[in-house]
């Protein structure tokens, strides 16, 4: 049978009402984000100073990112793509228009009226800005016009290749990249000797200067025409590798993080030590909740809680000054406690939420989250916790030289795995034995000897690594602290997901009652995650206990559970090297509750963008950023269902094509 | 070969060592719950009696003021209750629509304050204010569900509860951002108000009065509104099985925004009294609120809309009480008392044994609970408790631990609540 002629296309409209939509929504979005303040503070860091600001990048970024979206179509199979025109630009300028309106009518408002008893960060200097220093009328249609300009722009990025489109919005977020991390590049170029290359590129306004702003887009361009392909092409080959190459590339990779990381700190300065220990313990706490919420599945809200116990764990047992008990304990002979009492806390928690459903799972977890900080911080028991006051003087001067000799041991026992591996790889590859589960191959084996042989040698020949007396001062010493104990928790996490226990959560989260029936003990499954995430969280505590050197029951509060959710599902449920990136991407850069990040500006603003990440994550793309295959197919299970059923689909019409032309031969 | 298997039936649940012991400890724990409620119970009527009580004047003042709270927490509840039955997840940023409503009656109240309407005209400017905190939280309550529900339907059940969460955190801080962080403080009301009116022999402060007047007449007018109307019964329909409904002819969209906006609207109106009752507001006053009235529709019974309005007030009454509550416990316990409760855990402890025989699979954990439980307690009922008592200092810090208390309490003894969930208690599909 000849193939369906596809219909004649028909020719574009301009879709008007949705343009108003959008508009409306987009300079809804604008007027937000300049009643909040942020167009204000980031004014003051420039992307391409003196002519454009970060503020007056966001406020673009809005109009043009709608005047694309307005016409972007899904193209399912089947359909044919639709044709680029001058209509995607007229959907844009129009939405970009209304928006425009919609700023306008706001900045006359706030010109006229002084609403700053309302809306507090409307501040005279605002104003000025939105009205792009033309007076509030002038400005006002200056707004509208922009708006369309903008917009039109953004439908505009429909009519050019595919390519060249990647290569500008490259460019465009290079150079907003570079200008926000002007610090740390700015840091490492003056600590380098190339100062120069700071104050060329760099101005005393914290931001990109114009020239250096064009060289980075010109060049981010480039790099990417160049190289864009063949980055997707190298991401494909190395899914496609089998799975024990892939395994010793990971390892490989993970040994050179480690090593890098232990060297690196020497080179950063002590802000940026800071901002990576805090990354570091978010890492941990995230990998502890990884394990509860990515593996097992229970969306556990009161996380904080284990981090707390963890914290007044140890402070109760290192501090001279802790009110009730106090036995001055080193920090490493306090450690077994905290696990302890970590086990002890998780099977508290675990236990009545056994029978619990998904929900009331979340907000009894909640529940015992607060219980938790409560009773710190309560008189009752001040004579034992320190009331609101808190514990002060944590572990000063007290963990003593147990470390290089722990260092050692455990550095031996790794060579020897690793020499055993490498044998055992051998072996296999002249067929004496069949392949084993884990990973015996020999790069693993020469990874783990090498890191053994690491961990001797500092054990034995750096004094300072063997008597460790970390305090909080020393940022050096207490990340390099934490980066041991987040490469173990790792470690943990890792052979926990491959382990049976692993598999047993995995049977869990999918479907309990099936798990069960297939003889899962689903209550010794659950109270193992929630006592390991417990255990890995007391770490956290711990650490941060010592790295704070005091702590108050402030510290301890709900958000602190929810910036860990966020980390761990913005990285991807249940993914190691997710949660690492989470943690990176969004500690590092926006910050804790209490921490800043590298990005200083959005101290105020980061726990609402933290909301918004959440709720756009859980929108688009609830798997997270780097998922396990599984864990996608769980997610967006229709597509798949529907990808395959398509595939066969075809198939069978390919086969009745082939057949039927057959029959016509004959 | 006869199968000697098949004469008694055996259950395929096994009994094994972890659950067993999970069992037998949630026993223990509930068992201890109860008993330190009734001991509190107990003791404070026996100090009472004693005269060393607090006054009576003090506890009216304590169960108004719990009642007052309650009925906010009811109509919060509402809300919480109603969005569980029909898309059957918790709507954490309920608590903030709440929040919204309250800062709307914040700014409109500040408003006709300055105009002079809201002393010389203060029961129109009251109702002007009900009206707006009531549209305000109606409008967010419609836009979350547009914005970040809607599109989540089908989706796994713990997504559209993060993404809640996401809702709640988002809400909260934009709040922040637009307004500030610090307190705002609601105008003055009325002296009318602030003194104390007699009603039916008590006095109650005017203020009180107003919050429970208000209440109970929001919630009459809600349920009339389901019971009675088209949409209220698409509510209850689509409640029971969406699919179903929508092949009915309901409009389950339609439907669902107007359940948002119900609980939406109660939840402003809960919002109003709560900024007129305590006079302040700010962008977290939503969260411990939202909590403690997702606990009170626990306890009345998720889904029930009279059990959520219950379970607010019970929780509002045992809240404000909880403090004198927890001082009963200080009341030492005499010696035949201690020993007849000895000689109820022996007992209790040969129950247990009895049961065991019955070789229920799904019980042996509690009964191996009662066993040893009840061995335990007897020795301590002889040994420690004559005479015994507990004081806790600061105990009304404690308060807002109750409520996480009771909803741990609830879900532990009686998840259905007290009224029952109305809707299935195993896992809906």
């Amino acid at each position: 049978m000849p193939a369906a002629t596809p219909a004649a296309l028909p020719v574009e409209q301009v879709p008007w009402m949705k343009a108003v939509r959008w508009g409306l929504v987009a300079g809804a979005t604008a007027v937000f984000l300049s009643a909040i303040g942020l167009v204000e503070t980031f004014d003051a860091r420039k992307v391409a100073d003196p002519f454009l600001s970060l503020g007056y990048v966001f406020l673009i970024s809005v109009a043009a990112l709608a005047g694309y979206l307005i016409s972007k179509r899904q193209v399912l199979e089947g359909m044919a793509p639709p044709q680029p025109g001058r209509h995607n630009v007229m959907a844009g300028a129009f939405l970009g228009m209304v928006g425009g309106v919609v700023l306008a009518v706001f900045l006359l408002a706030v010109g006229s009226f002084d609403v700053r008893e309302i809306l507090i960060n409307v501040s005279p200097n605002l104003i000025d800005l939105l009205s792009l220093g033309m007076g509030t009328g002038g400005g006002a249609a200056a707004l509208v016009v922009l708006g369309a300009a903008v917009g039109a722009l953004g439908g505009a990025l429909h009519l050019i290749g595919p390519r060249t489109r990647s290569g500008i919005v490259t460019g465009i977020v290079w150079v907003v990249v570079v200008g926000l991390i002007e610090l740390v590049i700015g840091s490492i170029l003056r600590e380098v000797g190339l100062g120069a290359v700071d104050s060329f590129f760099f101005t005393d306004l914290r931001g990109l200067a114009w020239p250096a702003a064009l060289l980075v887009f010109l060049g981010a361009f480039a790099l990417d025409r160049a190289f864009n392909g063949r980055l997707k092409g190298a991401a494909g080959r190395f899914q496609a590798m089998s799975e024990p190459r892939r395994r010793q590339a990971g390892f490989i990779f993970a040994t050179a993080l480690l090593a890098a990381g232990m060297g690196l700190p020497a080179v950063f300065g002590p802000f940026i030590n800071e901002v990576l220990a805090s990354v570091g313990l978010f890492m941990l706490m995230g990998l502890g909740l990884n394990v509860v919420v990515g593996f097992a599945g229970l969306l556990d809200l009161g996380y904080v809680a284990f981090f707390a116990v963890g914290a007044y764990t140890t402070a109760v047992l290192t501090s001279p000054q802790s009110p009730g008990l106090s036995p001055e304990m080193a920090f490493f002979e306090a450690i077994p406690f905290v696990l302890l009492m970590a086990a002890i806390a998780g099977l508290i928690v675990g236990t009545p939420v056994i029978r619990m459903r998904g929900d009331y799972l979340a907000i009894v977890t909640l529940a015992f989250g607060e219980i938790a900080r409560l009773i710190f911080q309560a008189d009752w028991l001040k004579g034992a916790f320190g009331g609101a006051q808190g514990i002060l003087q944590i572990g000063q001067g007290q963990i003593r030289t147990l470390f290089g000799y722990v260092l050692v041991g455990v550095g031996c026992v790794t060579a020897l795995v690793g020499v055993l591996r490498w044998r055992d790889s051998i072996r296999m590859d002249r067929g004496e034995m069949r392949s084993l589960p884990g990973s015996s191959s020999k790069g693993v084996g020469i990874s783990l000897v090498a890191m053994g042989a690491a961990a001797i040698t500092a054990g034995m020949f750096f004094p300072d690594f063997a008597s460790w007396t970390v305090t909080g001062i020393d940022s050096q010493a207490v990340f390099r602290m934490v980066l041991v104990f987040v490469g173990l928790a790792s470690f943990v996490s890792w052979r926990l997901q491959e382990s049976r226990v692993g598999r047993a959560w995995m049977a869990m989260r999918e479907d309990e009652q099936v798990a069960s029936s297939m003889g899962i003990n689903v209550v010794t499954a659950k109270l193992l995650a929630f006592v390991i995430g417990a255990m890995l969280a007391s770490v956290g505590g711990a650490l941060f206990a010592v790295k704070l050197g005091t702590i108050f029951p402030s510290s301890f509060k709900i958000v602190q559970s929810i910036i860990i959710l966020v980390i761990v599902i913005v990285g991807g449920m249940g993914s190691v090297r997710g949660v690492a990136i989470g943690a990176l991407v969004l500690v590092g850069i926006l910050g804790g509750p209490t921490q800043p990040g590298l990005l200083r500006e959005f101290q105020e603003f980061k726990l609402l963008l933290y909301g918004v990440i959440l709720i756009f994550m859980m929108l688009q793309r609830p798997e997270g950023l780097l998922p396990s295959a599984r864990r996608s197919r769980e997610l967006h299970q229709e597509e798949f269902l529907q990808d395959a059923w398509i595939k066969t689909q075809e198939g069978v019409a390919a086969e009745a094509d082939a057949r039927s032309e057959d029959e016509e031969d004959d | 070969m006869t199968n000697r298997r098949n004469s008694m039936p055996t259950l395929s649940l096994a009994a094994d060592g972890p659950t067993l012991s999970v069992d037998a400890f949630l026993f223990a724990l509930k068992v201890m719950l109860l008993f330190f409620a009734a001991w509190s119970l107990v003791g404070t009527v026996a100090l009472q009696i004693d005269g060393r009580g607090i006054t009576g004047p003090a506890w009216r003042d304590a169960i108004v003021g719990g009642l007052a709270q309650g009925f906010m927490y009811g109509l919060i509840a509402l809300g919480y209750s109603m969005v569980y039955g029909v898309l059957g997840f918790i709507n954490f940023a309920h608590g903030e629509v709440f929040m919204t409503g309250g800062m709307a009656a914040y700014f409109v109240s500040d408003a006709l304050f300055d105009v002079g309407m809201w002393e010389s005209a203060f029961p129109a400017a009251f109702l002007i204010a009900l009206i707006s905190a009531a549209l305000v939280s109606t409008v967010v309550a419609v836009l979350i569900e547009r914005v970040a529900y809607r599109s989540l339907r089908a989706a796994p059940r713990l997504i559209p509860l993060i993404t809640s969460i996401g809702m709640s955190f988002f809400l909260q801080y934009a709040v922040r951002g637009l307004f500030g962080d610090g307190f705002k403080t609601v105008p003055v009301l009325p002296t009318a108000l602030q003194d104390r009116v007699s009603i039916f022999g008590l006095e109650i402060e005017g203020i009180k009065l107003l919050v429970i007047v208000t209440a109970i007449v929001s919630m009459v007018g809600l349920w009339l509104f389901v019971e009675r109307s088209r949409t209220g019964r698409a509510i209850r329909a689509v409640a029971e099985d969406k699919e179903i409904a929508g092949l009915m002819g309901i409009d389950v969209n339609r439907t669902v925004v107007m359940t948002f906006a119900i609980g939406g609207a109660m939840a402003g109106v809960a919002g109003m009294l709560w900024a007129m009752l305590f006079r302040k507001v700010y962008f977290l006053s939503g969260f411990l609120p939202g909590i403690k009235a997702f606990t009170a529709a626990v306890l009345g019974g998720i889904g029930n809309l009279i059990g959520a309005m219950l379970g607010g007030v019970t929780l509002g009454v045992v809240e404000a009480a909880g403090p004198t509550l927890l001082q009963g416990l200080t009341w030492s316990v005499p010696t035949w008392l201690a020993y007849a409760l000895g000689v109820g855990a022996a007992a209790m402890s040969v129950l247990g044994l009895l049961r065991l025989r019955e070789r229920d699979a799904r019980r042996a954990g509690t009964n191996l609970g009662m066993i040893v439980f009840g061995v335990i307690g007897a020795l301590i009922a002889f040994t420690k408790l004559p005479g015994a008592d507990v004081y806790i200092p600061g105990t009304s810090q404690l308060k807002d631990m109750i409520a996480f208390v009771v909803l741990i309490g609830v879900l532990m003894i009686r998840p259905v609540g007290l009224l029952g969930e109305r809707l299935a208690v195993e896992e809906r599909g």
